[in-house]
Formats: structure tokens, sequence, C-alpha cells
């Protein structure tokens, strides 16, 4: 029994002599970000041109009633088990009671990575603000034209108002996108 | 305890040595020095103003479209030793272990730059490795020597992240806080 001691004591002088350890510590952090970016509109912007009719008794009309090749580009970091981040549109601006105006956001194209969100579909634009693009995850969609999510504008003039309507150019009109939980 | 523990140990150790002692007187006497060299394992890291912990920061892109900007590379720290191995020992070693998680994707690696300071064998660095759960040699055959104390002596550390983009999706805005364990042993 007491040979069992002794080697007991030496077993435990050796194994604190023979090994010696130190720890730091060390912080890996990942910012927050919330970024977004129109790209391609050019200094005009997105213009609708609405033609008189070519015959007494017809409507006004527009020439191009969907416009696309403006591009949305953003970066997004969420939260472990946070909300994943979305795209509100909100029009600005005083358009005619007789025009309404829609935005769709294509799906995600381009050299990104990371989880790019998801299309709601065609969205009519009002001072409301509207989700175009849901469920963001963490990724960035890649710059400038052909990244991202193309968005298509479509106007639409309701007949039954058109007496809304007067002669001239509504400028001003802002569409403004923003991303968030 | 650990000091009793020692005492204990140091007295078997040496009590057999007063026992030979003593004889008859002649023209010659003699005594016995006994040189002790203890056994000594000591690894220590060192930062600027005492401090070493180290941060290694992703930073946020100014445009939206871009990805996140990798963690520039972190040479802060220094490891300081002090060995004395046993006569035909086969070398020494410090190996090295992260506590904590990273997210898929992202690797932190870790090099051990040649020491220029020091005396004695205070071992050589095997490079870069990828740091893990499990420990791996960052300093092989040490013997008996010591490196300097403090920063700028020793084996400088290089801490650095990699990141795989295609793993951008588990990249959570987050403070992930890591242990990096050092330890020295036969």
């Amino acid at each position: 029994m007491r040979y069992l001691l002794l080697i007991t004591f030496l077993a435990i002088t050796i194994t604190i002599t023979g090994q010696s350890s130190q720890g730091h510590s060390v912080a890996v952090s990942v910012p927050k970000v919330a970024l977004i970016n129109i790209e391609g509109a050019g200094s005009n912007g997105i213009v609708f041109i609405a033609n008189g009719p070519a015959q007494a008794g017809h409507s006004v009309s527009f020439t191009n009633s969907e416009v696309s090749g403006v591009w949305l580009n953003y970066s997004s970091t969420i939260g472990r088990d946070k909300p994943k981040q979305k795209v509100l549109a909100t029009l600005s601006g005083n358009i005619p009671k007789a025009i309404s105006l829609y935005v769709e956001a294509g799906n995600y194209l381009g050299g990104g990575k990371g989880l790019m969100g998801q299309t709601t579909g065609m969205q009519v634009l009002s001072e409301t603000p509207v989700e175009i693009i849901s469920q963001i995850g963490n990724c960035f969609t890649g710059k400038g034209i052909n990244n991202g999510h193309l968005l298509t504008y479509t106007i639409d003039l309701d007949k039954n108002s058109v007496h809304t309507l007067s002669t001239g150019s509504y400028e001003n009109i802002l569409v403004i996108y923003t991303i968030s939980e | 305890m650990k000091k009793i523990l020692v005492i204990i140990a140091a007295l078997f150790l040496t009590g057999t040595f007063a026992i030979a002692q003593g004889g008859p007187d002649s023209h010659e006497a003699n005594h016995k020095v006994t040189i002790k060299v203890p056994a000594v394992s000591l690894v220590d890291i060192e930062g600027p103003d005492g401090d070493n912990s180290i941060v290694l920061a992703f930073t946020a892109p100014t445009e939206a479209g871009d990805g996140l900007g990798k963690p520039e590379a972190n040479s802060d720290l220094w490891l300081n030793l002090t060995s004395t191995a046993k006569n035909k020992s086969a070398g020494k070693i410090v190996d090295a272990k992260m506590e904590g998680e990273l997210p898929a994707g992202i690797e932190l690696k870790l090099k051990v730059s040649k020491s220029t300071t020091g005396y004695g064998n205070i071992g050589t660095s095997v490079g870069e490795i990828t740091l893990g759960k499990s420990s791996k040699k960052v300093i092989t055959d040490i013997l008996s020597g010591f490196t300097g104390d403090g920063v700028n002596n020793g084996f400088q550390l290089t801490y650095t992240l990699d990141f795989n983009d295609e793993d951008y999706k588990n990249l959570y805005y987050d403070d992930m806080a890591l242990t990096i364990v050092y330890t020295m042993s036969e």
C-alpha cells in the first residue's frame, strides 16, 4: 500500500513539471451590413412617354408601357436567428391619379455569393412601402448592371380617371428602395 | 499542494545520498556536490502593452453589391519559452489548438516564424498550420534553452483568416470568441 502511494506521488510530480500551457483570446468579428444601390438608371431615370391617339375618340396611350434596364445591387449580413432582410419600394412625388406604376424585381442574376433574396413578383407602387424582394440572407449581389435583380416598371392608364390627366411632364417622381430586417 | 508533493518526492530521491556519507578519516577527504537542474517547460504568449488578446475583423463594404473585406493578418503576438530537457531527449514540442467555434468556410491559420532571439535549443517552427480543435505541432525539437521575455523575443505569431466565398451564406454578423491554447510537452 505504501509503494502504491509513492508511485502515485511521483506520477503527479511528473505531470506538473512536464507540461505547460498558455492560452490567449482571438475575437473574430463580422459587421452588420445593409447596403443597397441602383445601377443603370442613367441621369434621366426611367421615362414613360404618352402619345396622343391618331384618331379622335381614342385615348392617349403609352408607347413604352414596360421599361427595364435598372438593376438593384445589395450587400447584406444578418444575425444568427435574426430575421432575413427585405427590400421595400416607396413612391414619392405627384403622380396623376389615372396612372398606376408597377415594379417587378427579376430573379437574381450575377457574380455575387451567398443567400440572395426572392422576388415577390409585380407590385403596385404607392406612398406605402411595398416588399419587392424578401428572404435576403448573408450575401452580396455583385456590382453594376447584370448583377442583382433587374427591375421592370410597368405603367397603366385607368380610362375612368383620364379626366385627371393634364398635358405636361410629371417629373420628380422618385422610387425609393430600402433594405432592412 | 504542488510544493508539498515536490518536497516529498525530493526527500525520497535525496534520502539515499545521506546514508552513503561517513567512513574513516584519511589523507584524502571528499564530499559530494549535487547540482540539480529542474525540469522546466514554460510557454507564454506576449502582446503589446501586456495584452495578448487580438481581434480579426471583417470589414463592411462601402458599396452595395460588394462582399465583406477579409480581416488583415495579425502579427502582434510573440511566443516565449523556457525549457530544460533530459539528456538524450528526443526534443520537446509546442502544440496549439483552438477552443471555440468558427462558421463553415472560415479557417484560422497560424504561422510561427523562426526565432531570432534566445539561447540554447529553443526549437524549430513547423511553418503555417490551420488551427483546429485537435492539437497540432507548431514548434519541435526543443531541448534546453530560452527565448527571452516579452514582445520581439522568441517566435512571432501571425494569424490569418481564410474565407471561402462559396460559404458566404454562413457569414452572419457576430463577434466570435476563440481561445488559442499553446502547450509545451515532451
